[in-house]
């Protein structure tokens, strides 16, 4: 963690803490004026939530000049944690109980958690994947898998031929096929250990010590194939987590703009007070 | 070890369009990707690897690095490729399958709102929350309480004036709670604008914490243009059915006071004239009891021993009111009443024949008929309001003011027409008092008025002071009375003389015979009066004048009192009995052959009337020839009942301000202003028949529960907070003031520090609305407009 990066992140928190408190007194000065602290908190919230929303559309105009995209992204995220806090103010720090407001409440919960989360694994996974292989171009990761597949293929068929041991094919069969041809999961990435990669990896060793230094050699090339593609599906399920979780935050995030302008409507009908 | 997988190169790589929506479904298998990819629409268009180009004649092959490279076959001779791609059916990448989620969820969230729009029971959908239980059961529908629900769709303007909307809204909520007065029913504290800018002229400006100036900047910049304060500006609806609609911040409450402070134990004024902001209504000097009355040996086994024997609390713990008066007083008050001991009429005179110079109007032709010679005194004020009923009479007695109806002698004849029309009202009264019964009496209808008189009284009255009474009246109203004819006839029972010369022994009236009644010797004369053993049958009260069997006054034989003027057998010593004497000569002219000669005849004397009735009710007493009526004791139900009439007529009629006066004199009977204060509001008075006690209609500004406050007792008792003004003239409090404003407490006003050793916010609390009501005034629940429709059934209608 650079220096800039810490004093970035320290300084965008203290003006979120400040922001949270200010709001927070601000709410307390509205309800002992008599005030509708509901409209108010209200308004900013879907305001809020109207930016952050905006921050989709700028990243597809990126020939704008409006700000790097870089702050947006610190103004998307500390602005979220603070529609959070005034989320809270919003809904008077109880649980909604009408049907619509609950639907709602619902919606921004999701949205909130989804980009916290979101937040999370884009601050922790590449890390991790840096770490685990190269990166790669998610759109190319199949064609990885066939390729590793296919040299995997030969490497076996090549021991086999050459040492007349069908030992081999037998853990091909068994094991290695299906290890090589296996799709991750979202959730591989999250685990820290892969059982499948270790007990393929150990029926191979165990080989070791009846095999010729040829055959060990190929073995040993055997191995880097799966090493590699357990690096890649890594890669696969990191790059598929940080894609997913959009699929929940950006759709409920439509729907909450939605019915964030329905309730709105509803409430400026209804309200009895300002 | 790893192995790289990726080659950074446009030979190596394919043009990957990770901004397009859909991919090639072969991406994954070697050699059959194909390099165009889908088109925007997911349609795969995949030919052959190449377009072969035509080069010096001959087709080339032109397969891209990414794909290996020219081919070893080349193109077929008419130039298309050899390599021909199988084609896929393309995928949605990621992007386009988040698009789609996208407009997935914009379509559910549409439906959603349309299906809340236009859902029969959009009502329970679009509800915000849960009403509070004691609304929810009261409304079913937003336009209960939404005011443009039921006058139709907003407009422009209603739509951006909350405000007004909200106090449209409001206007709903009156349909149950009662806020006093409609006009003031928004305004704060329900007070008056008048009354508001008073307090806050009185009251001193004062910084209090930073929040509550803001809010009070925040809040005079949004309501003071209207000075109405809506409902749901302190009532949040909608917050579950266990919210507390009521609750309210200190800040909040004082966001409109001038006066502003941190807290009840800083800043909060000093109480002013707490508890009392007037007298008590029932007089008790504490001071007087506690230091001469209880403490006197006559007394002392009868007083109370501590507060709680005349003080008890409500129900509800907010006031220490006194016991009945059975309970309290009556031990020794009670006999005082009734008017044992007191000198004079033990009762109030209600109806009387008044004094009227008979004679002088008889020799002038305009005789009444016939009268009392010897009666005395003027109208009583009960007569003097029954009378002013009929018509013209207020003009008789102003034509009368200030005559003496007992001589008219030197009466004009204006005076002599008014003192006939006079009399004759009289004995119109007394006429219809028998004939029309009790509603002549029961102003309005209020039975409790006529105590309970019965005919009976009132015929033996009549013909005992005017036997010819129902003769005479319906001829006066026939217009057929003759004056000349009918002197009037002095009937004065009193005197044995002239009993005796006018109608014993120079009437005409038959001896011995007999009328079919128990008459023994004689009958009753033309005046009424039976003359020797008469009996009547009606009770022989008629003034017979020997041996007459009645207990009236002026018998002649016989008679069983004393002190009448008896001549014939008195039964005692003083009268001097002829026949029958209780001495023992034995000289006995009628003597009784059952009694024996030796025997002593003891004839009792009757008590005088008003002390027969030791318990009150009506009585006669013949000297004054008045009616009157002895309190029966504590709330009597006759003089209350009057009291409070001639109260409310105080302002109207002269009369009953005068009969008002006279029941609530210091020494008039029954003594009830001996401890009933009396208070007077825009000149009317009210009798303060009792003590404080609790309305619960009734919201003071102020309140306090006693009861939570007992534990704090030590045993000094009430005196912990209640400390006795030794000095105090709580009498003058009472002396020619009417005003219960003005006054001196028997006991020393509170002092805030007597609560704030408990009443922090750490420990007994100190939120303004623990002491402190926003609503005052007088309110109560106003029940909804129901109307019946069928019997048994029962619909609501606003």
């Amino acid at each position: 963690m650079s220096f800039t990066f810490k004093k970035r992140r320290i300084t965008n928190i203290s003006l979120l803490v400040i922001a949270s408190v200010i709001a927070i007194f601000l709410c307390y000065v509205l309800r002992t004026a008599h005030l509708n602290i509901g409209i108010y908190s209200g308004l900013v919230l879907y305001g809020i939530v109207l930016f952050l929303a905006l921050f989709n559309s700028r990243k597809k105009a990126p020939f704008l000049p409006l700000l790097k995209v870089r702050t947006w992204l610190q103004l998307h995220i500390y602005l979220g944690l603070l529609a959070v806090v005034i989320f809270f103010i919003h809904i008077g720090w109880r649980l909604p109980n009408g049907a619509l407001e609950s639907v709602l409440a619902a919606v921004f919960v999701i949205v909130s958690v989804s980009g916290v989360l979101g937040l999370f694994f884009s601050r922790t996974l590449p890390a991790r994947m840096h770490q685990s292989g190269e990166p790669l171009i998610y759109e190319r990761i199949p064609k990885h898998r066939a390729q590793l597949k296919t040299e995997m293929e030969a490497v076996v068929q090549k021991m086999v031929k050459d040492g007349d041991n069908t030992v081999l094919s037998d853990i091909y069969d068994a094991k290695l096929h299906a290890f090589m041809t296996r799709i991750p999961t979202w959730s591989y990435c999250l685990k820290s250990v892969d059982p499948a990669y270790a007990h393929v990896k150990a029926s191979l060793l165990d080989q070791k010590r009846y095999l010729k230094t040829e055959q060990n050699e190929m073995l040993d090339e055997a191995l880097e194939l799966l090493e590699t593609k357990r690096n890649l599906d890594f890669q696969f399920s990191g790059m598929t987590l940080l894609r997913r979780w959009l699929f929940i935050h950006i759709p409920f995030s439509v729907s909450l703009l939605i019915l964030g302008l329905a309730h709105g409507i509803l409430v400026l009908l209804y309200s009895v007070r300002i | 070890m790893s192995r790289l997988l990726q080659k950074i190169g446009f030979k190596e790589n394919r043009y990957d369009r990770p901004n397009q929506e859909w991919t090639c479904g072969n991406a994954g298998i070697p050699c059959q990707e194909c390099p165009n990819g889908p088109t925007k629409r997911g349609k795969c268009v995949a030919t052959t690897q190449c377009l072969p180009i035509l080069k010096n004649d001959r087709y080339q092959c032109n397969r891209t690095q990414s794909l290996g490279g020219q081919c070893e076959q080349g193109p077929f001779p008419d130039g298309s490729c050899c390599h021909t791609i199988k084609q896929c059916v393309p995928e949605r990448n990621l992007r386009g399958l988040r698009k789609r989620w996208c407009y997935i969820s914009v379509a559910v969230t549409m439906i959603f709102i349309l299906f809340v729009i236009f859902h029969e029971a959009d009502n329970e959908i679009i509800n915000p929350g849960a009403l509070t239980s004691a609304h929810a059961v009261s409304t079913s529908s937003c336009q209960d309480c939404h005011a443009f629900e039921s006058d139709g769709m907003l407009d422009a303007a209603s739509f951006i004036d909350i405000h007004g909307r909200s106090i449209a809204d409001s206007e709903l909520c009156l349909d149950c709670h009662d806020m006093g007065t409609t006009s003031n029913a928004f305004s704060p504290h329900t007070q008056q604008a008048s009354t508001l800018n008073r307090l806050t002229e009185n009251a001193k400006a004062s910084s209090g914490a930073i929040v509550t100036e803001l809010a009070s900047a925040l809040y005079g910049n949004t309501m003071s243009h209207t000075g109405e304060i809506a409902c749901s500006s302190c009532h949040n609806e909608h917050k579950g059915a266990a919210f507390d609609l009521t609750a309210m911040t200190n800040q909040q409450c004082q966001v409109c006071h001038t006066a502003r402070f941190d807290s009840f134990a800083e800043g909060h004024p000093e109480f002013d004239n707490y508890p009392h902001d007037r007298r008590t209504r029932i007089i008790f000097d504490h001071n007087s009891h506690l230091k001469t009355h209880f403490v006197d040996s006559k007394f002392a086994d009868m007083a109370p021993n501590s507060c709680q024997s005349c003080h008890q609390t409500t129900e509800d713990g907010s006031l220490m009111i006194v016991k009945s008066f059975e309970q309290s007083c009556a031990s020794c008050h009670g006999d005082q009443i009734r008017g044992d001991g007191r000198a004079g009429d033990l009762g109030i005179a209600v109806f009387r024949l008044p004094a009227l110079d008979t004679v002088t109007l008889d020799a002038s032709g305009r005789s009444v008929g016939g009268w009392q010679e010897f009666a005395e005194g003027d109208l009583t004020p009960f007569m003097h309001l029954l009378l002013l009923k009929k018509a013209g009479f207020a003009d008789v007695l102003a034509q009368l003011d200030g005559v003496d109806l007992y001589d008219l002698s030197q009466a004009d004849d204006a005076t002599l027409e008014a003192a006939e029309a006079y009399g004759w009202a009289v004995k119109e009264l007394f006429f219809d008092l028998i004939m029309k019964g009790q509603e002549m009496i029961a102003v309005e209808e209020r039975p409790e008025l006529v105590a309970l008189i019965s005919q009976d009284f009132l015929v033996a009255a009549q013909e005992q002071w005017l036997p010819d009474l129902m003769e005479e009246v319906p001829q006066y109203r026939a217009g057929r009375w003759d004056a000349n004819q009918h002197a009037s006839i002095e009937t004065t029972t009193d005197f044995v003389d002239t009993s005796i010369s006018e109608t014993a022994l120079g009437g005409d009236d038959n001896l011995l015979s007999d009328n079919g009644d128990s008459d023994v010797l004689l009958l009753e004369d033309d005046s009424g009066g039976d003359l020797l053993l008469a009996d009547d049958g009606d009770g022989g009260d008629e003034g017979g004048l020997l041996m007459a069997d009645d207990r009236s006054d002026g018998d002649l034989l016989m008679a069983d009192d004393s002190d009448e003027g008896d001549l014939l057998f008195a039964d005692d010593n003083s009268s001097g009995g002829l026949l029958i004497d209780d001495s023992d000569d034995g000289a006995s002219l009628f003597a009784n052959d059952d009694t024996d000669d030796t025997t002593e005849i003891e004839a009792v004397s009757l008590p005088d009337q008003d002390k027969w009735s030791l318990f009150g009710g009506w009585y006669r007493n013949d000297n004054n020839y008045t009616l009157f009526y002895r309190p029966t004791g504590h709330s009597d139900v006759f003089l209350t009942s009057w009291i409070n009439v001639t109260a409310e007529q105080y302002k109207q009629a002269a009369t009953a301000k005068e009969l008002f006066h006279e029941l609530t004199e210091a020494k008039a009977p029954g003594l009830c202003v001996k401890c009933h204060s009396i208070d007077v509001v825009a000149s009317t008075p009210t009798v303060n028949w009792l003590g404080a006690h609790p309305k619960p209609t009734m919201h003071n500004f102020t309140e306090f529960n006693h009861s939570a406050h007992f534990s704090l007792m030590t045993e000094q008792g009430c005196v912990v907070c209640h400390e006795l003004n030794q000095e105090a003239d709580y009498a003058s409090s009472f002396e020619a003031n009417n005003d219960p404003h003005k006054y001196i407490s028997n006991f020393n006003m509170l002092s805030k520090g007597s609560c704030t050793s408990c009443h922090t916010a750490s420990q007994a609390g100190d939120s303004c609305v623990k002491c402190h009501n926003y609503h005052v005034g007088e309110r109560m629940l106003v029940l909804p407009g129901e109307q019946f429709i069928q019997a048994g059934s029962v619909s609501i209608e606003r």
